[in-house]
């Protein structure tokens, strides 16, 4: 049933993401505009992690090591040399392929919850690593970004330039899955995800395919790094390669629905304006937001697994169904 | 010399702990096929219940061992009831999701309910110390080592040598196949899960002279549990023992050679090197 | 059944909307004399610190309280909105939150370094101040920022008096020399932490003192047996120790364990400092110093009958919300004198409550003494350079103030400790 769905109707959800830049200029303050600009930048995330992991169906819990990567990378070079981040985004990207392509080699063979396992580790080491090589990344202090605005430093004063910026970096990794998803190796990777040896019976590269796919999710995961870090000035190890991040990236794919391109946008649209207004008006009893949040998990995913994008078709698909129908008569 | 076998000796009691932790998660993979991310959550719920019935009963955890117990399995049991039944066949992606969903909603409820505050239980054994040769142990530590490992070998021993145990171990291998000699599958699966769940809590209990209960004290154990078991052979009881056994060794060297601030990333990558290397386990079946 | 997800969700999104555009307007300036002066405070309520993070809100809501009954602050009632920022992403957006949204002039914050620096980003944009009374980072005043006034003392001071006082009156009273004294570096490993751990390790090299191990751990650790073994290998005559209270009260435990104490064992806060060290340790803590702020001094230390009162009126109203604790955390007495000062000291001196205003009043005031038993100069960076650390030593179960002269209290006992090693 989901994949007669996904042929049709990826027009109403691309009308949808194309028409979302409108919203942050409707927003009555910098406060929505700001959640507008973190729903874009998770949705984009959420969406590369996809890529991989929704796909073939094999979790990855440690994408916040290629998060870090993007965001370290891009922020020394351009706190030590001047570099600008936009060519420290593609030097991130550049050593988030090296890292994936060595983790990825050594551990996609693993049958489901090893791989996971493994993803959770690999981010762990990565974590403790970047705490311990002071030198270079300053540890556990952080690195702060000057504030400089100007286009060439991806700095802004204003919130509407990150909200194109977000929403353009959501679009291209869209753009990306979508291609993807017609093309030989997206079918290939659903194929194995499915189920694997039926595809390497039928001649799909099962370990070529997992990892094209893989770097993929892990370089585009890491340009989000960047403009994240170049959005809040400020990156620590413990904040930005934490274990809360990589739950994030699949708390969104699947409240929107795994596995297709638009899910994980649905998703972000929806949990990342409601968890942040959560912890904005429920901070009288501690942790009562975080509780709300999981409880709200929790019914999503017991009663609603293939997340909310299939009922979000069926919705359009009966409106549309309900307007030809009318027209009929 | 010395110091390497104190080092060795700290870090066997630590996995002994460890171990107890494990051999829960281990039997409910093996046996159910479920992934549970909040095990360390019920840890964390059995400390702060050991802390209360220490608090304002006046017993020490030792002496509330077996109330502890037996509430850890009414836990167990309706955590198996209400959640995890609907999703014995869903794929593991989603076990995974909601248990690590459960484990958010158990830390913050935690958080919400009794604070932030380190609930410690300081006993007269607390800081006590035992001396065998030149070795020094923590008695408390030793206590929990005995009992943690004489509960994972009693459990053992209830798998190889009773009916009920031999009906697991029958539905872990087939569950369709136990299901058609008459066994009664999702009973099976309750008890294991509820037995899983006490066994973690007992853990806890053993802890909780050493360590204070609050909402986050969950959550490393779950984490590493899940590494024991893998290195363990995801399956076997008495591997979850030596897995448990030897991460405690490993975080310990590490610890005393490198640094502690390395003690995590060792045995995480020691895990990726059993992955790589030996993925049924260091003493699994091959 | 099936209908209704989708329609739930437009209503969430609605909802969404509507509470934006509903709630409270944009960032507000001036206001008449009957609008609330609107304070906002930034802490972690969840997440890792929730402990000292509730406690400091606590501290805080205690000041707006007093500040409000005497009178409010220029003739307005001062209205305080809080805000949980369990890291530095979430500081970001509830710092947005509280400007934009609610229309805050202040904010009282952080506990975390790296919270206050992600606020100093939004408040610097915004020209809201930033009264900043827990994170230590050097960063937070070397970076440029305008509008962060710290009331504390920066990290590397506080590690730097420590080692200081070590390598002079300690090595004395131990009769060696600082050449030859033998000192480990042991911290959580933190950006508090690491702050401290590096003012002190700079200072000991300074002074040429032997700095033979230095090891952070993660504040999860439940183990410190690995910890303590490698650090005894090196044989210290001292101990400098940056942690939070847990970890402080199992290091001392492991340490005794292994009959590994040193001669001297001195905590550069946040948890030795802690009102429950002392009560979880027991007598073996006669002896242990502490460096941190000026924390839990007698009354007498203050000259003023009003500052006298206005501290015991805070402790009192403290303990009621928190009656297992003994005295009041340091982190909560920082954060209320942070909120206290500035509301009653500096805000008056202000012409009008504009940013340009309240920054010129923050960098120009200057007291001699404030509740946290140091005065108020800022220097241009916003750091409060009469803020100083102070040594002091356990005694009986009580906080004792050895250093600075002014505010000494007692004598140093038990140098070298008497549950030492060898």
């Amino acid at each position: 049933m989901i994949n007669k769905l996904l042929s049709k109707n990826n027009s109403v959800l691309w009308i949808i993401a194309l028409a979302s830049i409108i919203v942050p200029f409707f927003l009555p303050n910098r406060y929505f505009q700001d959640i507008a600009v973190m729903t874009f930048l998770w949705a984009g995330l959420a969406c590369s992690w996809n890529l991989y992991s929704g796909y073939c169906n094999r979790l990855s819990i440690g994408h916040a090591a290629y998060l870090g990567i993007g965001a370290y990378s891009s922020t020394l070079l351009y706190v030590n040399f001047g570099i600008s981040p936009w060519i420290g985004m593609i030097a991130g990207g550049a050593i988030s392929a090296v890292a994936a392509l060595i983790i990825g080699g050594t551990t996609l063979r693993l049958r489901g919850t090893f791989f996971v396992l493994s993803t959770i580790a690999f981010a762990e080491i990565l974590k403790v690593m970047t705490i311990t090589s002071k030198d270079i990344t300053k540890g556990a202090l952080g690195v702060f970004i000057p504030y400089e605005p100007g286009f060439s430093n991806m700095i802004w004063a204003s919130k509407i330039p990150y909200a194109f910026l977000t929403w353009i970096y959501m679009i291209i990794v869209l753009l990306i899955c979508v291609k993807m998803e017609r093309s030989k190796l997206g079918y290939s990777l659903i194929a194995v995800g499915e189920n694997q040896e039926a595809a390497e019976n039928l001649g799909v590269n099962s370990s070529r395919t997992m990892l094209i796919a893989f770097v993929m999710s892990a370089v585009l995961t890491s340009f989000g790094g960047t403009i994240y870090a170049q959005y809040i000035m400020f990156i620590e190890p413990t904040s930005v390669m934490s274990l809360m991040n990589s739950i994030n990236f699949i708390l969104l794919a699947i409240t929107g629905g795994m596995g297709t391109a638009f899910g994980p946008m649905v998703g972000s649209f929806i949990l990342t304006p409601i968890s942040n207004l959560l912890r904005g008006y429920l901070s009288s009893v501690s942790g009562l937001h975080t509780f709300v949040l999981g409880l709200i998990l929790i019914a999503i995913l017991l009663f609603r697994p293939d997340g909310i994008l299939p009922q979000l078709k069926l919705f359009f698909n009966g409106l549309i169904k309900k307007s030809k129908a009318t027209k009929g008569v | 010399m010395e110091q390497i076998l104190q080092v060795f000796i700290s870090g066997i009691f630590s996995g002994g702990v460890y171990a107890l932790v494990s051999v829960g998660l281990a039997l409910i993979f093996g046996i159910i096929g479920l992934v549970n991310f909040a095990h360390g959550e019920y840890l964390m719920l059995a400390m702060y219940f050991a802390y209360w019935m220490y608090n304002i009963i006046g017993l020490d955890p030792y002496q509330s061992l077996l109330i502890n117990l037996a509430v850890m399995a009414i836990i167990g049991y309706l955590t198996y009831k209400i959640i995890m039944e609907r999703v014995l066949e869903a794929d593991h992606s989603i076990q995974i999701i909601l248990t690590l969903a459960l484990s958010m909603v158990l830390q913050n409820l935690a958080l919400m309910l009794w604070k932030a505050d380190y609930r410690n239980i300081r006993i007269d054994m607390t800081t006590d110390t035992t001396h065998i040769g030149f070795l020094t142990l923590s008695t408390p530590r030793v206590v929990a080592f005995v009992i943690a490992i004489g509960a994972s070998v009693l459990l053992y021993m209830f798998l190889q040598k009773t009916y009920t145990g031999a009906a697991m171990r029958a539905v872990a291998q087939n569950g369709k196949a136990a299901q058609l000699m008459g066994i009664n599958l999702k009973r099976t699966y309750g008890l294991a899960f509820t037995i899983g769940i006490s066994l973690v809590g007992l853990a806890g209990l053993l802890l909780s002279p050493i360590y204070p209960a609050f909402p986050l004290v969950g959550s490393n154990f779950s984490t590493l549990a899940f590494i024991v078991v893998v290195i363990g052979g995801l399956t076997s009881i008495p591997g979850a023992i030596m897995g448990g056994l030897l991460i405690g060794v490993v975080e310990s060297f590490a610890g005393y050679f490198a640094g502690p601030a390395y003690q995590q990333a060792a045995y995480f990558l020691l895990f990726i090197l059993v992955l790589i290397f030996k993925p049924n386990g260091l003493f699994g079946r091959s | 059944m099936k209908k209704i997800l989708p329609v739930l969700l437009v209503l969430v999104l609605l909802a969404t909307t509507i509470t934006g555009c509903g709630g409270g307007g944009n960032g507000g300036e001036g206001g008449t004399d009957s609008e609330p002066f609107k304070v906002g405070a930034i802490y972690p309520l969840s997440g890792a610190n929730a402990l000292l993070g509730n406690q400091c809100l606590t501290a805080v809501k205690i000041a707006v309280d007093m500040v409000n009954e005497a009178g409010g602050v220029h003739g307005r009632q001062v209205q305080l909105i809080e805000a949980d920022a369990p890291d530095p992403t979430a500081a970001t957006t509830e710092a947005g939150r509280l400007v934009d949204q609610q229309g805050v002039e202040i904010i009282f914050g952080s506990l975390a370094s790296g919270n206050a620096i992600a606020i100093a980003g939004v408040t610097e944009r915004t020209g809201v101040s930033l009264v900043e009374s827990g994170g230590v980072a050097d960063a937070l005043t070397d970076s440029g920022f305008k509008n962060v006034f710290r009331i504390l003392d920066k990290g590397s001071l506080r590690g730097a008096t420590g080692a200081n006082y070590v390598g002079t009156a300690i090595a004395d009273m131990l009769g060696i020399a600082p050449s030859d004294l033998r000192v480990a570096i042991i911290h959580e490993e933190s950006s508090y932490g690491t702050s401290v751990a590096d003012g002190a390790e700079a200072k000991a090299i300074e002074l040429g003192m032997n700095v033979v191990a230095r090891e952070h751990y993660a504040t999860t650790i439940t183990d410190m047996s690995a910890l303590v073994l490698k650090i005894n290998e090196a044989k210290p005559d001292v101990l400098l120790s940056v942690n939070y209270i847990n970890d402080a009260i199992l290091l001392v435990d492991t340490l005794k364990q292994y009959n590994a104490v040193p001669k001297v064992f001195m905590g550069l806060g946040a948890g030795t400092t802690d009102p429950n060290f002392a009560a979880t340790i027991g007598a073996d803590s006669d002896g242990f110093f502490c460096t941190d702020m000026p924390t839990n001094l007698p009354l007498d230390v203050f000259k003023d009958e009003e500052m006298r009162a206005t501290v015991s009126a805070f402790r009192e109203a403290f303990l009621e919300q928190y009656p297992d604790l003994l005295n009041v955390s340091i982190a909560a007495e920082a954060a209320f004198a942070g909120a206290y000062t500035f509301m009653t000291e500096i805000l008056p001196n202000a012409e009008t409550l504009d940013p340009e205003s309240i920054r010129e009043a923050a960098l120009t005031t200057k007291l001699d003494m404030t509740t946290l038993g140091f005065g108020w100069d800022l220097g241009d960076d916003g750091q409060n350079y009469a803020a100083s650390a102070n040594i002091n030593q356990w005694q009986g179960g009580e906080v004792v103030t050895i250093y600075p002269e002014k505010l000494k209290n007692g004598d140093v006992i038990n140098v070298p400790l008497p549950i030492a090693s060898e």
